[in-house]
């Protein structure tokens, strides 16, 4: 495939340097070119994170302006000086107890996300059932899946302000009348479940589920 | 319903794009911003609109209307957002695990090659990217010709994606 002339211009874009007419041009541009656009994502994130602190900003890379550089074992361990390495070490010590505390507990940590093959979010902990993605009108109720006995589970809703906020033992809630009032098509909504052991402990949650209802013909 | 040139359904390529419009209304509004969101989908809502009342019909590039359309409505809310009262507060925004967990994972990881790379595409990326030096001055930095900072740059990035897909 031949290259488009704008893909010499990616970094330039990313890196704030064009004048405004061309980089309007640009930016229309990558509105029409699929294959600009995707180079151009995939750089950005590379970009975002070469301009974070501490990934180039180190001492290597350091030395990069007018200094020769060191051997490469001196660039690998040369920054750890006597008191990074009493920091590092008790840094350690600190990460293995707290875990070694956390192990017999059973302590729950939120899961991360993932979306299954059959649309289900599963946590991990959690599994929200519905609504999920896109729904095709305001939903009537809130559906997960039970995470054990005797769970008390406590519901949030929001859309761009907190709209429910309601426990229940069941694994399904009812949407209240006006609160599927407010509810409008297009308009994107979050919920969340946590559940609760019957001494108040958190034992689960699915962290934070979007849904949009797809606007009406 | 009118469709593009590839025949599919206009409002189904005007949904096909919201990652294109989302970086341009991230890029303008900041990805801290907690509105960007709704402002793409008042955006997309907007165009299917235009589309469900004849306002457009494929006539043009689907990219181009929607370009236009963009521009306009992070121009607008830019305004009203001005208008806000310094001392009104931003509602509170509730992070989302899913993206944040992913996006941090592949940053860590883009990290990690880069910390993998040899020196001197390490130093060109840190003089380019980091300190945004325009590519004579990495040159003149370096004693390097320019061309030789592209090269290192571009097999740097291309280093760095091929690791990351792996």
């Amino acid at each position: 495939m031949r290259k488009c002339r704008y893909e010499d211009k990616i970094d330039e874009y990313l890196l704030n340097r064009m004048e405004p007419k061309e980089q309007t041009d640009f930016e229309e541009h990558y509105f029409i070119c699929r294959s600009c656009f995707g180079k151009m994502s995939e750089r950005n994130e590379i970009v975002q994170v070469l301009k974070k602190e501490g990934v180039l900003s180190t001492p290597e890379a350091g030395k990069a302006e007018g200094e020769r550089l060191r051997s490469w074992p001196e660039q690998a361990f040369g920054f750890l000086t006597p008191l990074r390495l009493a920091v590092a070490g008790v840094s350690v010590a600190a990460v293995l107890l707290a875990a070694w505390l956390l192990i017999p507990r059973g302590g729950a940590v939120s899961p991360p996300l993932v979306l299954s093959g059959d649309g289900t979010v599963r946590g991990g902990a959690v599994a929200v059932l519905s609504p999920v993605a896109e729904v095709a009108e305001v939903p009537a109720f809130l559906e997960w899946k039970a995470v054990g006995e005797d769970i008390e589970y406590k519901v949030s809703l929001t859309g761009k302000s907190p709209l429910m906020s309601a426990s229940t033992k069941e694994t399904r809630i009812d949407l209240p009348d006006e609160i599927k009032s407010k509810m409008k098509p297009g308009q994107t909504y979050y919920w969340q479940v946590q559940a609760f052991r019957a001494d108040g402990a958190l034992v689960a949650e699915s962290g934070r589920v979007k849904f949009r209802i797809v606007p009406k013909d | 319903m009118e469709a593009d040139k590839n025949g599919v359904p206009l409002d189904e390529a005007i949904l096909g794009y919201r990652p294109v419009i989302s970086f341009r209304v991230r890029k303008a509004l900041g990805s801290a911003t907690p509105d960007w969101e709704d402002v793409v989908d008042e955006i997309l809502t907007q165009a299917i609109e235009k589309v469900k009342t004849g306002a457009f019909r494929g006539e043009s590039s689907v990219g181009t209307f929607l370009y236009t359309i963009t521009t306009r409505r992070i121009i607008d809310h830019i305004r009203q957002k001005t208008k806000v009262l310094r001392h009104a507060p931003e509602p509170a925004t509730l992070p989302d695990p899913h993206d944040e967990t992913e996006n941090r994972e592949r940053a860590r990881q883009i990290a990690q090659v880069v910390n993998s790379l040899k020196p001197k595409f390490r130093e060109v990326l840190y003089l380019y990217y980091y300190k945004e030096f325009t590519r004579d001055e990495v040159a003149r930095e370096l004693g390097i010709s320019p061309r030789r900072v592209s090269e290192r740059v571009n097999y740097a990035i291309k280093l760095i994606k091929k690791s990351v897909k792996a």
